[in-house]
């Protein structure tokens, strides 16, 4: 089959591999139908996620046709079309059995290594390094997917691939971020970040009940995004000092809960982001917090940062003494998908979300170099790509 | 003689408060290399008194340092240990199942097969004793007995190796809603051996599977490689 396989910073091919196989009883085969390309994948596009290796098969968003399922699954069956979180998950753990599922026990084969960085070891993911277990990605042609009567969800005939794509990772993602805010009435919800999981995170967060929902970026079709999709109100921290606009604009109170949706490589305008920039590049910190440390200092007091944004290892400069003296709240973490997905879905089903409104490209796999590129520069107003297996390459069109 | 006196550095090094005790990981013949080139290096030092002979000082103190506790801080940050195990390892892992269905579990000697590494197949002639095959380096086999010498439902196995490790399997109901609390001790044994059968103990009775990537595609050569294990497991 092809898929589209790592090979160092800012090199990924679509390379000819062999089709995965069954290895364990409870694992399924899927046919990819689409799959997309996370902002997340482009940390490892970058090189900032460690224990990648040459030739990893990426992408963790993806939705296709079961052709072959194991002994031991018997809720799925072939010729099903199914959606699959990005987490695997076991179903029976302490975690999984509480819905934690992107914090399962039992589905990353690595998890000695994690423990080694993390103390103990979240669930294997797909596509996401070695840390994270080494699974192949979606972004491929066929997949395997452990644990398949917990990790594929079947999707009704009425929904269209796109509109279900986003069910394994992004828009749960947003809805998390929002609901972690524990938003009440007459609430300021500020998001940094208006790609689509921010995007997400500001839907989410007006069907949770926000009062105002302020979004933070500086690439100007993404702000347009959300103010005209997402009905939020914008600011550009190329434009203005965030926090004081955040202050002034909450008459003094702050927002009541400030969600990080950009993570590990923030971007910035001070001497501080440059501080950053300067000391990841000497791996002297691995992550740049400067989103993070916005939001800390930005939020009421007493009011909840909720980070969806992913951070891989270690962060300097963290205002943790503002962080305490407001007596803040922290929630934060991979998703767990399969909480959200069957109410997400239906929530689709019923026109209340259509997560469409975010594809910006629609490419063939073959694509998807020039696909990671477009995005990672955020050429062509580039916001989230959807890749087909069976669609005919841009390359070959011209 | 090197190892005898080791031995008796550890054995303090043991009475340590817990935070402080850490197993040696450094061989024996490797820490009586560092500490003799310590000790030459402090003596060449002492003989010379100058900036050179300090600083000569300082790293024949650290080396000897090293060779005499046993222990590197810099293999225990990449997980290298080149020390013979010792002693008895215990470690513990939570399982969300019945106490019953995990003794069940770990009674039936086909699943000992299956969490064991480097074990081929467990055979069991007799109830009170198991024949086990282990693979050796360069395709062998070998093959011990152990005998159990203590098997109360629920509570705890334990066996003594004729010609292997002796330990025990050693089980109670976890507080709350938590399964059961299974604990392994055994002789002699690598610590990431033992952890590693407690891990797939623990996905084979909850997951009823072994969480694996091995033969997956990828865009290389060598198909899939596992990554690398400190303690190489």
């Amino acid at each position: 089959m092809r898929a589209v396989c790592w090979y160092g910073p800012k090199d990924v091919r679509v390379e000819r591999v062999p089709d995965p196989q069954l290895l364990n009883p409870r694992d399924a085969i899927v046919r990819v139908r689409r799959t997309a390309i996370c902002g997340s994948d482009l940390h490892l596009y970058h090189g900032y996620i460690p224990t990648m290796e040459a030739g990893d098969i990426l992408g963790h968003e993806f939705m296709g046709e079961v052709v072959e399922v194991g002994p031991e699954v018997h809720r799925i069956r072939r010729g099903e079309r199914v959606v699959v979180p990005f987490a695997i998950a076991c179903g029976a753990c302490f975690f999984c059995a509480r819905d934690l599922t992107a914090l399962c026990d039992n589905s990353n084969p690595n998890a000695r290594a994690a423990e080694t960085l993390y103390g103990y070891s979240g669930a294997g993911l797909f596509g996401y390094s070695h840390l994270y277990g080494g699974y192949a990605g979606g972004q491929a042609e066929y997949v395997r997917v452990p644990f398949a009567d917990v990790g594929a969800f079947p999707v009704p005939e009425t929904l269209t691939d796109e509109q279900v794509l986003f069910l394994t990772d992004i828009l749960p993602t947003g809805w998390m971020a929002a609901e972690h805010c524990d938003i009440q009435r007459g609430d300021a919800v500020a998001v940094w970040g208006c790609g689509p999981v921010g995007q997400f995170a500001i839907v989410s967060a007006w069907r949770l009940g926000a009062d105002r929902v302020i979004a933070i970026d500086r690439i100007p079709e993404r702000l347009e995004m959300a103010a005209r999709h997402g009905k939020a109100e914008t600011l550009n921290y190329e434009e203005v000092d965030v926090v004081e606009a955040l202050r002034d604009l909450t008459a003094g109170r702050g927002p009541d809960a400030c969600i990080d949706a950009v993570g590990m490589e923030a971007h910035g305008v001070t001497l501080t982001w440059l501080y950053d920039r300067a000391k990841q590049a000497l791996m002297l910190e691995t992550d740049r917090p400067y989103a993070l440390r916005e939001a800390i200092l930005a939020c009421r007091k007493g009011g909840t940062v909720s980070i969806p944004g992913v951070y891989g290892g270690f962060i300097d400069k963290a205002p943790l003494g503002a962080a305490f003296a407001k007596g803040l709240v922290f929630r934060m973490g991979q998703t767990h998908v399969h909480r959200y997905l069957r109410p997400l879905l239906d929530r689709i089903q019923r026109g209340e979300i259509d997560p469409t409104f975010v594809i910006t490209h629609r490419l063939a796999l073959a694509d998807a170099p020039g696909a990671y590129a477009l995005f990672a520069d955020k050429q062509e107003e580039c916001i989230k790509v959807v890749l087909s297996p069976d669609a005919v390459p841009a390359t070959a069109r011209r | 003689m090197a190892s005898r006196a080791f031995a008796l550095i550890d054995a303090v090094a043991a009475r340590r408060p817990p935070s402080s005790r850490r197993e040696a990981n450094i061989g024996t013949a490797e820490r009586a290399a560092f500490a003799a080139a310590g000790a030459v290096l402090v003596v060449w030092a002492l003989a010379r008194r100058s900036v050179g002979g300090v600083a000569a000082g300082l790293v024949g103190g650290g080396l000897l340092y090293r060779g005499a506790r046993g222990r590197s801080r810099l293999y225990e940050v990449v997980g290298i240990t080149t020390a013979a195990p010792t002693g008895t390892v215990e470690r513990g892992v939570a399982v969300t199942r019945e106490p019953s269905d995990v003794y069940a579990f770990a009674r039936d000697p086909r699943n000992l097969a299956r969490v064991i590494p480097h074990v081929l197949a467990v055979a069991s002639a007799h109830p009170d004793r198991l024949e086990v095959v282990l693979s050796t380096p360069g395709n062998g086999t070998r093959t011990w007995t152990a005998r159990i010498v203590s098997d109360v439902p629920e509570e705890i196995l334990e066996w003594r190796g004729t010609d292997g490790p002796s330990g025990r399997l050693m089980f109670r109901r976890a507080p709350g809603q938590r399964g059961t609390e299974v604990r392994l001790a055994v002789d002699r044994a690598p610590a990431a051996e033992v952890d590693e059968s407690l891990r797939r103990l623990k996905a084979l009775v909850e997951a009823g599977e072994i969480p694996t990537t091995g033969g997956q595609p990828a865009g290389r050569v060598d198909a899939v490689r596992p990554l690398r294990m400190p303690g190489g497991v």
